[in-house]
């Protein structure tokens, strides 16, 4: 346990030192800010009936920094210290394979995490504006937090899982954003498999990622969503280490 | 700690396959867990619902409707996407979804989609350019909710002049709930056309005087349609939820009467659409009979010159705060050649019939009590009167205002003119709502609606001004991002240094 | 380090047999040798000869095909996390955390490798001023030169104070000033812990190495101490004379002496001729040659056996057709 949090710090303090993600956080401020201009813009004397958050998750903006940001966080995390060998400096000090991945795994997750700080930024200036009957609940915000974090979770996941398996950066970011994109257009076939009632049509409502997000901003907690991202983390991160571990064995 | 026996060697090619399989076997195990926690997740499961005012979570009667339905029932939800009330229509409908496996859920956009939307309004007979309402199916039976009926205002900020109206309730569980039970129950309840005094007829397709719109517009909300005429013995029958007098021309015998004074004293519900013009300016004997009930139908014809379009017709915004017109506040109604209804106690009237006008005429309106061949008012000093002249009364009587109806009280609406629900004019302004609420105000019973009273909305306005806009603009855009840069080329340098 | 049943007797590091195999491709073939306590052992070779595999194996992060590895008794595959504990490793090239101050770092390994507390900040001290880092201690590593990062590399294999050092290629790329100064950190080492070093090159490992073990293409061509080796590959090592003698006489006489396979001639000052006398077999000439110029009155004032260099024993030993030559 004690490696663990010396490694969790270790990738926060690389978090906290790098300029690369300030970039990052600065970009999702941007694009968080894009959506919320425009959001303003549309609604702007007009009256709306849901919380600004609800609307918000609509917004192509959303998606994207919920879609790049974690392949950005995380190609990092296995595939730069393989490159410059570091990889194997860590691995040799008394610190099991478990380990480091979920340590890598929690660094990365807090990281995302801070990187959606700008939308708590974004709604406090708003309410700052308007004060009176202000837009904002904070209970769907909440689950609006806690429905990112899951998401997160398994593209964070996900990223780690690409990352470890190699050791070009680029590769890894690539990968992870190619099977993210995926895992999110399955969503889309929502429409097409409509209101079907085999299991593919079943399976299709239980991943869509959309539906998950509809309820999680509609201040709706559904035990499915909860329960299929968890295991879903969980079995990548189990993946990952079995990947890291495989140069034992392999 | 177990030292290996010392023969083993440390590796070995057996050895690794063994691990190989093992790991194999751990990620195959592990895939067979996450698929068999999510199936168990998928089948049992729960909601929590994080919102101040629950708006999406169901109340116990949905659910025992939902939990009877029997039959698949198709929602197309054919909304704008950016319709201020989308999110809670969709929103509600989906937790109705989840909750009954047979209701499919669909949603239309019909400015994105435009095709499917014809289609849907070819099928379900939708006048053009109806859009924003939802459509319940099942087998041969349809529902249709539209966006006008889900609201209620609190029109308060209007009148006191401080601010616009907001819209303070949401009745789409009511509404929802309403249409399933009843697009379930085959049969059900039934509206009369009164005949036999030249009303007009509900399957007329006549432009002008044609009725069959509002009969369509009564078997959307599940009624059955069927004229009924009270000469000889025939009586109201008792399925009859609701009794439509539209434009009668000649006189009622006073048997007629008494069989519609018997339906309304034990509970019955009656639109009273009484046009003078059309009765070719006599009375019909229905006018006393509705002073009995606080009503006064006056021989008159009312004009309001500033608000017409070609002289006779009369452009109407000054609706009063009543659940038939609130939702209608920054809408209008559209009639022709109206008389002027007032509500007025008579001689015979008891003290718990409440008369409320429903809408008026600018404060510009006049009274006539003759026109000319030619259409043009003739005034006649002291008979006639100047000033917002009301048009449409709504009476309740029994129960406590406001407090829904009970099973034995009556509604009455009486309107001083037809051809505003003929097929021509209906779809005209907001008659079409107008009617559709009038409709629901009349057929309110508590089981009926399911007892489901109105969630409060929470609307909300934004409000910035160009310069704040610049100034929200510059800090989201500019100023915060700006600021994150800065600490990372601050935290670069310090670390550099 | 606490006293433990499983290593009583058992050499530092044990290796029997050990094979490793890249796809078809063979790194490590058949690899034996044992490293007892407080030796210091070069592992010598050209690139690729294997020798940073081997290291790899003993400090668990690769798994060989095949064969046994001990650590002080304990096996590098089954208990490698005690393994771990035991060994310091320093990798190839080096690889450290460019973003981190040297101080930062040395905390970080420290804590890593299980230290606690006070004992970090002792260790962390100790091992600075022992690699001579204290003043570069608040620098970030990616400013720091190379031989300043090869030290840092040194000390964090030493923070947490390990019976067993690995180091490989520690003095790659340094200068000769630099090369000093590592060489003597490792020889003040050796007295209290157990060293393998892997190298090309071989002054290095003659400076600092009790032993050594010469790889080429993952086999391990010979194994003895520096100078034994030597003494070993020098029999029958060209000798060296210079007397005064009539160069006529000498010419015949070397034509003519049975145990002198070649020999090379050349004038030097003073009268005096230079000699390279080549030998037939593995005979030391030496006492012939002395006697025959007492016997024949020449004048000697040089007789001495041509040492061979490591070098040249390595030179010999990798060359790929030095076994057929031999």
């Amino acid at each position: 346990m004690r490696p663990y949090f010396i490694l969790v710090r270790r990738e926060l303090g690389w978090y906290a030192g790098a300029l690369s993600s300030y970039v990052t956080v600065a970009a999702a401020q941007f694009l968080l800010g894009l959506g919320f201009i425009s959001l303003l813009e549309a609604f702007n004397g007009e009256a709306l009936n849901a919380p600004l958050t609800e609307v918000f998750y609509d917004t192509m903006y959303f998606w994207l920094v919920l879609l790049l940001a974690p392949p950005v966080i995380t190609m990092r995390l296995f595939a730069q210290e393989r490159a410059t060998g570091t990889f194997e400096t860590l691995m040799t000090a008394p610190v099991g394979d478990a380990a480091v991945v979920l340590a890598k795994f929690t660094a990365a997750l807090v990281f995302y995490l801070v990187t959606w700080a700008p939308l708590l930024l974004c709604l406090g200036v708003v309410r700052q504006y308007i004060p009176e009957h202000h837009p904002l609940e904070w209970r769907p915000v909440a689950s609006t937090l806690l429905g990112i974090a899951l998401l997160g979770g398994v593209y964070v996941a996900l990223g780690c899982l690409a990352s470890a398996l190699t050791r070009s950066q680029i590769l890894a970011a690539v990968l992870a954003l190619a099977l993210g994109v995926t895992l999110f257009l399955v969503s889309f076939l929502r429409a097409s498999v409509g209101a079907g009632t085999d299991w593919s049509a079943a399976v299709v409502r239980h991943v869509s990622l959309l539906s998950h997000m509809e309820d999680f901003v509609r201040g709706v907690v559904d035990t499915r969503p909860l329960v299929f991202h968890l295991s879903l983390t969980a079995w990548l991160v189990f993946l990952t280490v079995k990947v890291v571990e495989s140069r034992r064995w392999k | 700690m177990n030292p290996p026996a010392p023969d083993e060697p440390s590796f070995s090619p057996a050895r690794r396959l063994r691990i190989a399989g093992q790991v194999l076997l751990a990620v195959g195990a592990l895939s067979a867990i996450v698929v068999m926690v999510n199936y168990l997740a998928a089948r049992h499961y729960r909601r929590l619902h994080w919102t101040v005012d629950t708006r999406f979570e169901l109340s116990r009667v949905t659910r025992e409707v939902l939990a009877r339905q029997s039959n698949e029932v198709a929602v197309t939800v054919l909304f704008d996407r950016d319709h201020v009330l989308f999110p809670s229509v969709y929103g509600l409908l989906t937790e109705y979804a989840y909750a009954c496996p047979r209701l499919k859920l669909e949603h239309v956009d019909y400015r994105r989609d435009p095709g499917r939307a014809e289609l849907l309004a070819q099928r379900h007979q939708l006048p053009s350019g109806e859009a924003d309402l939802v459509i319940f199916t099942s087998g041969p039976r349809t529902r249709i909710v539209r966006a006008a009926e889900l609201s209620e205002y609190d029109l308060g900020p209007l009148w006191s002049g401080e601010g616009a109206v907001r819209r303070s309730g949401f009745k789409g569980e009511a509404l929802f709930t309403a249409a399933l039970a009843a697009v379930q129950q085959p049969g059900g309840q039934s509206a009369a056309f009164l005949r036999g005094h030249g009303e007009h007829d509900p399957e007329n397709d006549d432009k002008l005087t044609g009725y069959s719109r509002l009969a369509g517009l009564l078997r959307q909300k599940g009624l059955t349609v069927q004229p009924l005429e009270l000469v000889g013995t025939n009586d109201v029958p008792p399925d009859c939820a609701l009794l439509i007098v539209a434009g009668p021309r000649s006189p009622w015998m006073p048997a007629e009467l008494d069989k519609l004074q018997r339906y309304l004293q034990r509970g019955g519900r009656l639109l009273a659409l009484l046009s003078f013009y059309r009765a070719g300016h006599t009375r019909t004997g229905l006018e006393d009979f509705l002073l009995s009930w606080g009503v006064q139908v006056s021989d008159t014809f009312v004009f309001d010159p500033a608000h017409t379009i070609r002289g006779n017709d009369l452009i109407l915004s000054n609706l009063a705060a009543h659940p038939i017109t609130s939702p209608l506040f920054d809408r209008r109604l559209h009639l022709i050649l109206a008389r002027a209804v007032a509500p007025r106690a008579g001689p015979g009237t008891p003290p718990e019939v409440r008369a409320q006008v429903l809408f008026s005429t600018s404060v510009q309106g006049y009274t006539a009590s003759e026109i000319t061949p030619a259409g043009l008012p003739r005034v006649v000093p002291g008979r006639d009167v100047r000033g917002a002249v009301p048009l449409a009364v709504a009476v309740e009587r029994g129960g406590i205002a406001g407090l829904g109806a009970d099973l034995a009280a009556a509604r009455l609406v009486v309107v001083g003119e037809s051809l505003f629900l003929g097929n021509e004019l209906i779809v005209s302004a907001a008659n079409l709502d107008f009617a559709s609420l009038a409709v629901n105000w009349l057929l309110d019973r508590p089981h009926d609606l399911a007892g489901l009273a109105a969630r409060p909305l929470h609307e909300y306005r934004l409000t910035l001004t160009p310069a704040q806009m610049t100034r929200v603009r510059w800090l989201l855009l500019g100023a915060l991002p700006g600021m994150i840069l800065a600490a990372g080329g601050l935290v670069w340098w310090w670390r550099r240094a | 380090m606490s006293a433990d049943p499983a290593q009583n007797g058992a050499p530092m590091i044990e290796v029997r047999a050990l094979t490793k195999r890249y796809g078809r491709q063979v790194a490590v073939q058949e690899v034996s040798f044992t490293v007892g306590p407080g030796e210091v052992v070069g592992l010598l070779g050209p690139n690729g000869a294997g020798k940073s595999t081997i290291l790899r194996i003993l400090a668990c992060y690769l798994t060989a095909s095949s064969g046994t590895v001990r650590v002080a008794g304990r096996d590098v595959f089954l208990e490698a996390d005690a393994v771990r504990r035991l060994i310091g490793y320093m990798p190839e090239n080096n690889p450290l955390y460019p973003d981190l101050r040297v101080r930062e770092y040395l905390r970080f390994r420290a804590r890593l490798k299980g230290l606690r507390g006070a004992a970090v900040r002792a260790r962390v001290n100790a091992v600075l001023e022992q690699c001579g880092l204290t003043e570069v201690a608040g620098k970030i590593i990616g400013t720091l030169s190379k031989g300043y990062r090869q030290r840092v590399g040194l000390a964090d294999a030493l923070v947490h104070e390990p019976r067993l050092i690995l180091l490989d290629e520690p003095t790659i790329g340094l200068d000769p000033h630099q090369l000093r100064a590592v060489r003597d950190m490792i020889r003040s080492l050796a007295r209290e812990r157990t060293i393998l070093i892997s190298s090309h090159i071989l002054p290095e490992i003659e400076a600092t190495c009790g032993r050594v073990l010469i790889m080429f293409a993952g086999r391990i061509l010979a194994a003895d101490t520096a100078a034994n080796l030597r003494q070993r590959l020098s029999a029958g090592g060209e000798v060296v004379l210079e007397v005064a003698a009539p160069p006529a006489e000498l010419q015949t006489c070397w034509e003519t002496h049975p145990d002198v396979a070649r020999f090379e001639c050349a004038p030097a000052d003073d009268g005096y001729v230079r000699c390279v006398l080549t030998p037939r077999g593995e005979t030391d000439l030496r006492p012939g040659l002395f006697a025959l110029a007492v016997e024949r009155g020449w004048r000697l004032r040089e007789l001495t056996r041509r040492q061979q260099t490591l070098e040249e024993i390595f030179l010999r030993l990798t060359r790929p057709d030095a076994e057929a030559e031999e």
